[in-house]
């Protein structure tokens, strides 16, 4: 998005809020809105939204505006930075490789030359939350000591054993 | 058992007499039938012209899987003792591939006490084989071979025998 149809947004956002402040019966639908979508975020995602943030989905505006129903709006709520964060986040913790793998792609990118770099960098990992170790299984057991076990198994059910527990590739 | 070979195809390969081959030969382990034998146990004895019509001839698994036991490592350490130096060269970076393999794997820590007895077995696959004895340009990563071949071959063996 440019930097343009940015401040466009922004603009647009601030009318609204603005145009909502003018109005008692703007106002009082705007409230109820509000509170819906609120519960909604934080029933689903967990995340407090701000009234600014839930000014930016444009269905909560038209809802808002023209007081009809208020519109499936999802895939904007979803397309918020926190919510989207949150969604990442949770997928991550449930164990989603491919997601994890998105997340370390954007952190590999980071520079870490300087300490303050490298700060940001982990801040950020830990935002996401790849900071730690993938998920493992609860055997206890570490790699090596998975790969000790397959060691022990005749030559021909180790690759069978180590695909399955994702060792010794 | 990965390269292998006849008496008749090695005598075709060298261009002499059946006899002569069990001759020269003498002393090699053979199969049960006594007609065949390991390529990686002739190839120490024959004569560096005659390498290219010996794998040529040779029967060819491809198994990943290079059997071991005490006799097998004797032999790979005959081979091993035997290597020309453009040889070993390239024997020595397909060793270092195998290790960076290892290294790159989860868990490769536990082939580490079996590291040298893994380099040695190295010798006795196929592709390493051709690619060490002929310098042909190897048809593999060893660096993706290593942890495979590793989890397929790795074993405590008996102590090598002295050679």
């Amino acid at each position: 998005m440019t930097a343009k149809t940015e401040s466009k947004h922004m603009n647009e956002a601030e009318k609204f809020i603005s145009m909502v402040a003018d109005s008692e019966a703007l106002r009082g639908r705007w409230e109820t809105t509000v509170k819906e979508v609120t519960t909604a975020a934080k029933d689903l995602y967990g995340v407090d939204l701000s009234p600014t943030e839930i000014s930016d989905i444009f269905a909560v505006r038209v809802a808002v505006l023209s007081g009809q129903r208020l519109d499936d709006y999802a895939a904007e709520l979803t397309a918020l930075p926190r919510v989207s964060a949150a969604v990442r986040k949770a997928a991550i913790l449930a164990g989603d490789v491919t997601v994890r793998a998105e997340c370390q792609a954007e952190l590999d990118l980071m520079p870490t030359g300087t300490a303050s770099q490298a700060r940001a960098k982990l801040n950020r990992a830990r935002e996401l939350g790849v900071a730690t170790p993938p998920p493992s299984d609860n055997s206890g057991l570490n790699d090596v000591q998975k790969l000790q076990i397959l060691l022990s198994l005749p030559a021909g059910q180790r690759m069978h054993y180590a695909r399955q527990w994702g060792v010794g590739v | 058992m990965p390269l292998t070979i006849t008496r008749d195809q090695i005598a075709a390969a060298m261009g002499c007499n059946a006899d002569t081959v069990t001759r020269r030969l003498r002393g090699i382990p053979r199969s049960r039938d006594g007609s065949t034998y390991l390529l990686a146990a002739v190839v120490p004895r024959a004569k560096p012209n005659h390498l290219a019509a010996l794998f040529a001839a040779a029967t060819d698994d491809s198994a990943l899987y290079v059997g071991g036991g005490a006799v097998a490592m004797a032999l790979a350490s005959l081979l091993d003792a035997s290597l020309s130096p453009e040889a070993r060269h390239r024997y020595q970076r397909v060793r270092a591939a195998m290790v960076a393999g290892l290294t790159a794997a989860r868990g490769g820590g536990a082939y580490l006490p079996f590291i040298e007895t893994l380099q040695l077995k190295l010798l006795l696959h196929s592709a390493v084989l051709r690619h060490v004895m002929l310098g042909t340009p190897p048809q593999v990563d060893w660096m993706s071979f290593g942890p495979a071949f590793a989890l397929i071959n790795c074993r405590a063996e008996p102590e090598q025998m002295a050679a």
